[in-house]
């Protein structure tokens, strides 16, 4: 005590001092409101319930309300018939429409000019269509055959269907297509004009209905139709058709969808080809491509037999 | 030749008469008392005067150092020279301590041990006792026991040690003079272990490398990475076609690389039926394989409206035209295993499984944008 009374604090150890208490001090606090402010809530937080239970579908099928897939249903709907004179001759309001589509649908396979070479023309074969030029047209460049061309695409190319654009604005493409060749397009058919124009004042456009892609699952599922699996001749069976049968067959309900699903074909050649090219896969073993002609005769008269037995009861 | 003397070694035939001498001799002090016995005597360490170690309270001394050093080297770390709150606890936690006090502590104690045990009690380094080079060890290690009366000081009486043997019943009396040291630990036997070792490792390292690398003789050394062996995509002189990456052998596939057994996607299409059934799981399964894999392009309900691929200008097939739904499974099969237009193949990318899987999710997709009335 009088030490301490001799020695009166100097004005340095008193701020160490006080510098000391305010640094436990804050620390204290910040602790405090740290529990106040993150702690307390997070845990009264957790004890209110969830207003959404948990989802227990994989993670990938729920990517949120992004998901286009998980739209709400909505009611299929007809749009009316469209006036024939507004599609049938080029304007500039469909001409307008149908810039912006070709640049959509059109341009990365044509070009944006319709010179055939979009960024993936040179994935295709054949090449795709040149527009500004007359030659190699395979259905030619009416107005009636470019319709068709658009509305149901070309086999054997890479032009797909674009049957999902409506009609009017598939017009407006055919417009646009014909403007980018500077070449003489000819006279059309009247005939076939005035077809397409009946079709366009009879029918209109029909939207699907559309259903969440979660909702069709269950749908499809429920709608499916079991096949039972193909039966297995026992295993005390050591007769030749049998021991065939066990060579070949892999996996007993696969090979019953296989043999359901080719089960309409009467040509024993596309029914053995269609086989091996499904195994092993298909249920069968690879085996099966090299069946001789009598073990083809065998293994169908024993699966038609067992198909029998299946259907009596 | 008092000063020469290590020790006066008597032997005796008797164990009773070893004890016996050792009593009558120990109160004349003559010197430290020492017995050299092919089998243990009983009594005959009280009768020499061998006191019980002193090691066990040496260890017990160093032990309690050690524990106390670390209690105060942890609390003075923990308290002092870096106070750190952990776990709310205080400062000095001697707790939280002991782990450490029992480390260092054993430590301590395990060392005063053994160091002590060797170099403060037994004497060493100690190279050759004397007694071994005497003429009695041969009988001492067979059947004769020996009491030896060691010179303590220079005043030591060799011959007054040899009749207080022979009074006391010794058979034979032998006087051990002290030994020459050869001295191991001076500068130039010091240099010379060192240059030793150096030469023993320049030999062995010197000759393994000349046996290793320059007369490969010795096939166990042979580096391993060394060996003669193909390597892929590299150039190999044991094949005629210089290959290091063998061919399949004609009429072979590699196991789970079976070909597709279709040309075109339009010849699987005729081919191939989708194998799966069309259950719960699976759909999931395709969902996950068709956003992982197709969705970029083809958009997520598969409308050809992509969520990457328009910044490149692309136009994915749209899995909604009547087109495209009409065709059958095996179709969307060969795509994914053939590629169609710009899309690549996806053989090497996806397994059969999960093809067929994401097959499914498109006529689902399918099924989605254009539902029957009674789905609604």
């Amino acid at each position: 005590m009088s030490d301490e009374q001799s020695t009166p604090p100097t004005w340095g150890s008193e701020a160490k001092g006080l510098a000391n208490r305010f640094a436990l001090g804050s620390g204290v606090a910040v602790t405090f409101l740290l529990f106040g402010l993150i702690v307390v809530p997070a845990l009264l937080r957790e004890r209110r319930p969830l207003a959404r239970p948990p989802s227990d579908q994989p993670a990938a099928a729920s990517v949120g309300w992004l998901d286009q897939a998980e739209a709400p249903a909505s009611k299929g709907r007809d749009l009316p018939p469209v006036d024939p004179a507004t599609v049938m001759t080029p304007n500039p309001k469909l001409l307008g429409r149908g810039e912006v589509l070709f640049k959509q649908n059109c341009s990365s396979c044509h070009g944006e000019g319709g010179q055939g070479n979009g960024p993936a023309a040179g994935t295709l074969n054949p090449r795709p269509r040149n527009f500004t030029q007359p030659a190699d047209w395979k259905r030619g460049f009416h107005v009636t055959d470019i319709f068709t061309t658009i509305s149901t695409g070309i086999k054997g190319s890479g032009m797909a269907a674009f049957d999902f654009i409506m009609p009017a604005d598939r017009m407006a493409l055919v417009h646009t297509v014909r403007s980018l060749g500077g070449f003489d397009h000819g006279p059309e058919d009247p005939k076939a004009l005035a077809a397409l124009a009946d079709q366009f004042r009879s029918k209109g456009f029909h939207i699907p209905n559309r259903i969440p892609v979660s909702l069709a699952i269950k749908k499809i599922v429920r709608e499916q139709v079991a096949v039972p699996p193909l039966p297995m001749p026992p295993a005390e069976d050591k007769s030749a058709s049998a021991e065939l049968l066990r060579l070949l067959i892999a996996d007993p309900s696969r090979a019953a969808r296989t043999v359901a699903a080719t089960a309409k074909r009467s040509d024993l050649a596309a029914v053995a080809r269609a086989w091996a090219a499904g195994a092993p896969d298909n249920g069968f073993a690879p085996a099966v491509a090299e069946l001789s002609a009598t073990e083809w005769g065998t293994i169908l008269h024993s699966l038609a037999g067992t198909n029998q037995e299946a259907k009596q009861p | 030749m008092s000063s020469g003397t290590f020790a006066v070694l008597g032997l005796f035939s008797d164990a009773h008469k070893i004890v016996e001498a050792a009593q009558q001799i120990r109160p004349r002090q003559l010197g430290r008392l020492e017995a050299y016995t092919p089998y243990p005597v009983h009594g005959l360490d009280r009768a020499i005067g061998l006191a019980p170690s002193r090691l066990g309270r040496l260890v017990m001394l160093m032990g309690v150092i050690g524990a106390g050093l670390a209690l105060l080297f942890e609390g003075w770390v923990s308290a002092v020279d870096y106070p750190l709150v952990t776990s709310g606890k205080p400062l000095f936690s001697w707790q939280a301590f002991v782990p450490v006090m029992f480390e260092v502590t054993v430590l301590f104690a395990t060392f005063t041990a053994g160091l002590a045990m060797l170099f403060a009690f037994n004497k060493l380094p100690f190279f050759g006792h004397p007694v071994l080079h005497s003429k009695a060890i041969k009988s001492i290690t067979r059947d004769k026991l020996a009491l030896s009366i060691e010179a303590t000081s220079a005043t030591f009486d060799a011959e007054t040690a040899r009749q207080a043997l022979l009074q006391n019943g010794a058979e034979s009396v032998e006087i051990v003079p002290v030994p020459v040291w050869n001295r191991p630990l001076s500068l130039v036997g010091l240099l010379r272990t060192i240059a030793g070792i150096v030469a023993a490792c320049a030999v062995a390292g010197a000759g393994l490398f000349a046996l290793e690398k320059l007369i490969p003789i010795v096939p166990p050394m042979v580096h391993m990475h060394e060996q003669p062996k193909l390597n892929a995509f590299r150039v190999s002189s044991f094949f005629a076609d210089g290959r290091g990456m063998r061919p399949a052998v004609t009429g072979t596939v590699a196991r789970g690389h079976l070909p597709p057994a279709f040309a075109t996607p339009e010849e699987a299409g005729t081919l191939l039926g989708n194998p799966l059934p069309l259950t719960q799981p699976i759909a999931e399964r395709g969902r996950k394989v068709f956003n992982d894999h197709c969705a970029i392009c083809h958009g997520l309900v598969g409308d050809g409206v992509p969520l990457l691929s328009h910044a490149y200008g692309g136009k994915p097939g749209n899995f909604l035209s009547n087109e495209i739904r009409a065709r059958p499974d095996g179709h969307y099969f060969g795509v994914l295993m053939l590629g169609k237009n710009a899309m690549p193949s996806y053989a090497a990318d996806l397994d059969n499984h999960d093809r067929w899987a994401a097959v499914h999710y498109i006529r689902i997709l399918q099924r989605a944008q254009n539902a029957k009335d009674e789905d609604l």
